[in-house]
């Protein structure tokens, strides 16, 4: 973590607020384009069509979803099953040990369970939430305004690169090469060229800082 | 067409059940009533309780809630402070073990109820006992003993018991002062006129007898007076004057093919009940279930005013007034004789059939039938019984005269009816004795009166004054077991030990002795009455006779138990090694005595003037007496389970009550639990009404033994006394004129029958004989829709390797007397709850005997069923559990894990049989002190919130096969009985193992009259009836083919 | 401090309170328990040094459900003659002269709903030490079972039965279920 109070505060990158969702969806075409490593766009509410548009994946949450059902699901069929067959097995009212009618109540209650949990957790995980490393740039992005942020990419000092090797170097070389290149100005006219009402630079800032 | 069609769907004609309950399930409008279809969907009464009883208490009067509640809290408080340590518990060892106990195993001993000479077997566990069973080498018990009897065992323990000796006013003496006291006031009466007077129950005991005469012979005026007990009715009377001795015959109800019952209760309450019961059912009420075409039944006939259980066990029964008794008897009498070819007697002839058809009510037709029945039995096969208090009118002389001269015409006497032989010789004094006894103490020619065992004051109809008169006597004792009525009045009160605690022996009648023996330590400060007499005779220097004064005079053999031995040395053991033959007869507790032969007595034709002219009935009420099989006499009144009991026949528990016939009562507009009053001759007192199918509309009845006020804290004010109305001079129970008024008031008569209402569903039949003839499927094809068929499983049956416990219950053989009920009571630990909860169906007997007339309201038939956990295989109870405290174990038992039940009650909820009970008190708070004595160790006491039910008896199951491991073999066939099956008289419970198919129960489930209760829920009881077969022919009514009807038409409501 | 640490701390403090929580409330069995007796018999020197058998004194084991506790007589038996000066004996002594039991206080109770039959358990051929301990060496006898249903079970389920018992149960063959020494039907023990 850094010691705030002896370094200039990190450039986090440039954003640019719209006021309609229309001129963000095309603010956001414009700026793919261009190839950066990295931007993301910020709604009060989902924008139609902005996911496919900003080109961002589908969520992996429903196979977690999935694979925590089934999971529960089988707890489900082990716990009854052992107990009821195995372990402590009881005739009750002339009832078969392994009385699936009996068990289905739970078989359902368990695979919603741990679907339920995993989910939640699964979407806080990938939310990367508990996150105390970046904080909002504006605390009305959840209110009323529509906003893209080009990210600054993360480079490295030189003290860092010359503790790299070649290999290293090569890497970050072709990480490098592979976007466009960030420019603080650059990315500001751009995003104002693109609509944005109101364009600033964005320090990195955690929660407690 | 399209009327055809809709013809059986549009009319949704009422179709009466065929049985039922009370006479108001035969009405429409009852089933449409939305009060009665809520009451009887509400089976558990959910609403708050506003008043809860206390606990320790089993009086009525309770705590509001909130006070409860914050005495609740409280105590909870302080007892969480306590928990923070383990309690400190003690074992205590003997100082010298005893070398026959051993700790949780159980001695048995044998002794004699005194009252009844009924011999029991006393369990014994760690030097007290617990248990009462009959004594299977008694010849009257065989093994099974009543529901009093059970139920001693509880008085035994009775917190109400005298502890030591009092004077007049209670206060306390010891016994030396008493015995100084009385003994010196004896010496002076014994030296002037010496007029004591001893009066007792009729005493059993030939020792005891001896012992009391030979005391009073150092009187000069001395006498013993014996109370006869009342539920023979005028039996002896009627024997001197046909016979000339006085005896209560002994009857051979098995070898009788036809019994006449002229308000002879037999089955119940009358005589030696569980003696007849057991031969009556074993000698002819079993069908051959072998030869069916061929199957013989005995036919029995009563004729009653009040409905009692042999009434219920009737063939053909005839409802009359208590002085129809005599005419229908009468007019028999004169057909018999008719038939007979002999002269009919001048004192019946103005009985003719149609006059007494139209004086009672009973068709001439059917007496007319009795009497060829009679007749036809054949020579010597037949009983006529006569006697009971709902039959006691004053002309009770003539109709005991009446059966004798039937019994004798019919050849009975000397063959069915005995005697001289097996007869009961020990017989109470003839009520001219007693009324001596009274008018000489209100002339102030009584010197002492000693009370020994009896109950006077209250038991003789106040009419008699014989409080007033004892009041003159300068000095009355009472030996008994408490301060009662009597002992309250009298200036000595000395407790005697209780029939457990003391010796004795028993000779009722012929060919029967057994032995009494004590089977603890007295618990309080009580004295033998026998040591009582030996201790006066020796303090006071009394000279006493024979036996007496050499048992008085010796210093180191001078108590009861030596006079007892001594006596049976000269009476039985003149040969022989008299120990070895002593200890034998101890252990056995009878010897094997030959009774004389019996020869027919000649009747006394004199005595037929007895029979009084035709009277003509009056018109209005007349009121029977009866006493119940619970009560009796009333001598018991303090014993939780007889107040608990319900009656067999009203199934009431607590109280009496005025029984009246369902025409009468909608006649004055009078509905059961309203309060009447009952007026005769400026007395009045105040009953509610029981609405009793099969009365006389002119009967209004109500048992005696209620209305006690110095019985102890169970029995006091329970019910009212109907003796106030009994005339002194006729010494009438019943045919008393009584006006019966509406108060407006009303009192809930706790009674159980309606708590488990069927909705409905057929859970028994009953067939004739002759349709057992033809068919003896016949009840197993009647409601084929609710029969099971084949029905399809989704999972295959459990298997049951090993023993698998069933039970088969023979309706033929029940008689409904209720002895299984207090067995399985004392045996299981049944608590008992009290008036108001019986009220909100929450009594808690394991086992209810549910009882269904069927036809007419006016005169129905009855059948008895006992209901019980029936363990089924499908147990709807099992799977509802949350918390699984109740499961089948690997032997069919469906267990009831007391530690594991949280109280949910779906089970109960779900149970079809309605069998389970709950805990909604902690019930066994209310045993007080010296009552916990009378637990069963063996079982869990449950605390409040804890469902329980008939297990089976799984203890007397763990404690035989721990037996037969450790002899290495498998149990055998009857070896291991259920409480309910090993007391019952006529041997309707059969219990064992059903893998076994040489048992005796599974040859019983195979039989054709087997069912199973509500089989078509699938729930695969194991236990199986066996249809009631009534010797009855004809459609007459509640005969007849029950019609297959559509399901929906058979649940009403 | 960071807070990764902090979170370790707290969850190290917590396991110290739990545990120190657990040592004061009181545990569902009693083992362990050893109350200070009346008089403090000593089975090591009359069981172990003496070797008097067990049911010398416990005669009732072999009959019925309880073992017993002996009666004074038993004592006496031997103490009418064996150190009779002792201070201890003549406590023994004054209660049989007085004809008064002496109060022991009760160590193995099982509570009122639970039916344990000592008869069957020797009968099965187990030691009294299998479920008492090593009660010869026990001067002041303390429960040494934890004499709950768990306990018991694991030996009716086969898992703790002593190898001799279980040697016999299977040379009979077991009537109960495969791998089972004792019946474990809730009626076995419970009604």
């Amino acid at each position: 973590m850094g010691n705030s109070a002896n370094k200039a505060p990190k450039l986090a990158g440039v954003v640019g607020f719209f006021d309609t969702p229309d001129a963000l969806i095309a603010a956001t075409k414009q700026i793919r384009g261009l190839n950066y490593e990295s931007f993301d766009c910020f709604t009060p509410y989902p924008i139609h069509g902005l996911d496919k548009i900003q080109g961002l994946k589908r969520s992996p949450l429903p196979w977690i979803t999935m694979t925590a059902g089934l999971t529960g699901f089988m707890c489900a069929i082990l716990l009854q099953g052992w107990t009821s067959v195995i372990n402590w097995p009881l005739n009750v009212g002339g009832k078969p040990m392994w009385s699936w009618p009996a068990f289905v109540p739970i078989f359902f209650e368990l695979t919603v369970l741990f679907a339920g949990l995993c989910t939640v957790g699964g979407m806080f995980l990938l939310n990367g939430l508990p996150n105390t490393k970046k904080r909002s740039f504006d605390n009305n992005i959840t209110r009323d305004r529509f906003a893209l942020m080009i990210d600054a990419p993360n480079l490295k000092t030189a003290d860092e690169i010359e503790e790299m090797d070649d290999g290293e170097i090569a890497k970050y070389k072709a990480r490098l090469a592979k976007y466009k290149a960030f420019d603080e100005a650059e990315a500001k006219s751009i995003l104002q060229g693109a609509g944005a009402k109101d364009v600033r630079s964005v320090e990195a800032r955690g929660w407690f800082e | 067409m399209s009327e055809n069609l809709n013809a059986g769907l549009e009319t949704n004609e009422f179709t009466p059940p065929r049985h039922w309950l009370g006479a108001e399930e035969l009405t429409a409008s009852y089933w449409n009533d939305p009060a009665v279809k809520e009451k009887r969907a509400q089976e558990f009464h959910d609403k708050p309780i506003e008043t809860l009883e206390l606990i320790e208490k089993l009086d009525t009067k309770g705590i509001k809630r909130r006070d409860f509640l914050t005495l609740m809290g409280a105590s909870m408080a302080m007892a969480s402070f306590a928990c923070a340590r383990r309690p400190v518990h003690k074992i205590i060892p003997y100082v010298v073990k005893p070398e026959e106990v051993t700790g949780g195993i159980a001695n048995y001993y044998a002794t004699t109820c005194p009252e009844t000479g009924y011999g029991v077997l006393a369990k014994v566990r760690e030097g007290r006992p617990i248990k009462l069973e009959g004594n299977p080498e008694h010849g009257m018990s065989r093994g099974a003993i009543s529901a009093r009897v059970h139920a001693s065992i509880l008085d035994l323990y009775d917190m109400d018991r005298a502890k030591e000796p009092s004077r007049r006013g209670g206060k306390a003496l010891s016994w030396e002062d008493a015995d100084g006291e009385i003994a010196a006031k004896l010496k002076q009466i014994a030296a002037g006129s010496g007029r004591v007077r001893f009066l007792s129950n009729r005493m059993l005991g030939d020792s005891t007898l001896r012992l009391t005469n030979e005391f009073l012979a150092a009187f000069a005026g001395g006498a013993h007076v014996q109370l006869d007990d009342f539920a023979s009715g005028d039996l002896v009377e009627g024997q001197i004057e046909s016979y000339g001795n006085a005896v209560i015959p002994h009857y051979h109800f098995g070898k009788a093919d036809v019994v006449l019952s002229l308000g002879a209760d037999f089955l119940g309450n009358w005589g030696s009940s569980e003696e007849y019961s057991a031969d009556w059912v074993k000698g002819g009420r079993i069908p051959d279930a072998k030869n069916p075409a061929s199957a013989r039944m005995s036919k029995l006939f009563v004729v009653e005013s009040m409905m009692s259980v042999t009434g219920a066990n009737a063939d053909v029964r005839f409802p009359v007034r208590p002085d129809g008794v005599l005419k229908v008897a009468a007019a028999i009498a004169a057909e018999v004789a008719r038939k007979k070819g002999a002269s009919v007697p001048a004192q019946f002839s103005a009985y003719t059939l149609d006059a007494v058809a139209a004086d009672t009510g009973v068709e001439a037709a059917k007496i007319k039938e009795a009497a060829e029945a009679l007749v036809a039995a054949g020579s010597g096969k037949s009983i006529v019984a006569a006697g009971g208090l709902s039959s006691k009118t004053e002309d009770s002389i003539g109709l005991q005269v009446v059966a004798n001269y039937l019994n004798s015409t019919l050849g009975n006497e000397g063959v069915t009816v005995d005697g001289n032989g097996q007869a009961w010789t020990k017989v109470g004094d003839r009520a001219e004795k007693v009324a001596k006894l009274i008018s000489d103490m209100n002339a102030g020619a009584v010197d002492a009166l000693v009370v020994v065992d009896a109950n006077p004051v209250y038991s003789l109809p106040v009419s008699l004054g014989f409080a007033a008169a004892m009041s003159k006597v300068p000095l009355v004792i009472a030996i008994g077991d408490r301060a009662d009525e009597t002992g309250s009045l009298a200036h000595f009160v000395l407790p005697n030990h209780h029939f457990l605690e003391n010796w004795g022996d028993a000779q009722p009648r012929g060919g029967v002795v057994s032995l009494q023996q004590p089977t603890l330590a007295p618990i309080h400060s009580t004295r033998a009455y026998q040591d009582t007499l030996l201790a006066w005779a020796k303090k006071g220097g009394l000279k006493v006779k024979g036996l007496a004064a050499t048992i008085a005079a010796s210093e180191s053999a001078g108590t009861w138990h030596d006079y007892l031995k001594a006596n049976w040395k000269e009476t039985y053991g003149k040969s022989g090694n008299f120990e070895t033959f002593w200890e034998d007869s101890l252990r056995d507790g009878v010897i094997k005595s030959a009774p004389k032969a019996t020869s027919a007595r000649s009747f006394k034709v004199p005595s037929l003037a007895k029979v009084p002219p035709f009277k003509p009935a009056t018109s209005g009420f007349v009121l029977a007496t009866y006493a119940k099989t619970s009560m009796g006499d009333g001598n018991h009144a303090n014993n939780p389970w007889l107040q608990e009991l319900p009656d067999p026949v009203t199934t009431a528990t607590w109280d009496n009550y005025l029984n009246m016939s369902p025409k009468a009562a909608a006649k004055m507009n009078v509905v059961q639990d309203d309060v009447v009053t009952v007026t005769l001759s400026g007395t009045t007192i105040d009953l509610p009404v029981n609405i009793q199918p099969g009365l006389h509309e002119n009967v209004v009845a109500a048992a005696i033994g209620y209305g006690r006020t110095a019985a102890g804290k169970v029995g006091n004010d329970v019910g009212r006394d109907v003796k106030v109305f009994v005339n002194g001079s006729t010494m009438a129970f019943s045919g008393l004129p009584v006006a019966v008024a509406k108060t407006g008031r009303r009192y809930q008569i706790a009674v159980t029958q309606w708590h488990n209402a069927t909705e409905n569903r057929p859970v028994l039949n009953d067939i004739t004989l002759a349709e057992y003839k033809s068919n003896s499927k016949a009840s197993l094809e009647t409601d084929p829709e609710l029969r099971l068929e084949k029905v399809p499983t989704m999972w295959p049956k459990h298997e049951y390797p090993g023993y698998r416990w069933g039970m088969s219950i023979d309706l033929n053989a029940c008689t409904g007397c209720g002895s299984c009920i207090i067995a399985c009571q004392s045996e299981n630990n049944t608590p008992v709850v009290g008036r108001d909860n019986v009220r909100r169906s929450r009594e808690m007997h394991w086992m209810r005997i549910d009882r269904y007339y069927s036809g007419s309201p006016e005169n129905p038939d009855v059948v008895f069923q006992p209901m019980l956990c029936q363990h089924c295989e499908n147990a709807p109870c099992e799977t509802v559990c949350p918390v699984l405290a109740t499961v089948h174990d690997d032997e069919g038992l469906n267990a009831q894990i007391y530690n594991r039940c949280v109280g949910t009650r779906y089970c109960q909820n779900n149970c079809p049989y309605k069998v389970r009970r709950f805990n909604f008190f902690d019930h066994w708070k209310s045993y007080e002190g010296s009552m916990n004595l009378a637990w069963n160790p063996d079982v869990t006491v449950r605390t409040r919130g804890i469902m329980e039910k008939c297990t089976f008896c799984v203890q007397r199951i763990r404690d035989a096969k721990d037996k037969a491991k450790d002899e290495g073999r498998k149990l055998r066939d009857l070896e291991l009985k259920t409480a309910c099956q090993q007391t019952c008289p006529t041997d309707a419970i059969i219990f064992g193992d059903i893998n076994d198919k040489k048992t005796e129960v599974s040859k019983l489930r195979e039989d054709d009259r087997a069912f199973r209760v509500l089989e078509v829920l699938n729930t695969v009881p194991s236990i199986s009836y066996l249809t009631k077969v009534r010797n009855k022919v004809g459609e007459e009514a509640g005969e007849g083919k029950r019609e297959g009807k559509k399901e929906g038409e058979a649940h009403h409501g | 401090m960071s807070k990764g640490l902090s979170v370790v701390v707290g969850g190290v403090a917590l396991l110290i309170v739990g545990y120190a929580l657990a040592t004061v409330v009181p545990r569902t069995s009693n083992q362990g328990y050893a109350p200070t007796q009346p008089i403090p018999f000593s089975h090591k020197i009359h069981a172990g040094d003496n070797k008097i058998p067990c049911q010398y004194c416990h005669s009732d084991v072999e009959k019925s459900r309880h073992a017993g506790i002996p009666s004074t007589a038993v004592c006496m038996n031997c103490h009418k003659v064996v150190k009779t000066t002792s201070p201890l004996i003549q406590q023994v002594r004054k209660a049989w002269d007085e004809g008064r039991a002496i109060e022991w206080v009760r160590i193995h109770e099982l509570p009122d709903f639970v039916y344990f039959p000592h008869k069957r358990h020797l009968a099965a051929g187990l030691a009294c030490q299998t479920c008492h301990g090593e009660v010869q060496t026990m001067d002041k006898v303390y429960q040494f079972g934890a004499l709950t249903m768990g306990w018991c079970m694991e030996c009716h389920r086969g898992r703790s039965t002593p190898s001799n018992v279980l040697a016999g149960i299977e040379a009979k063959g077991s009537p109960h279920g495969p791998g089972q020494a004792a019946p474990t039907q809730c009626t076995t023990c419970h009604y």
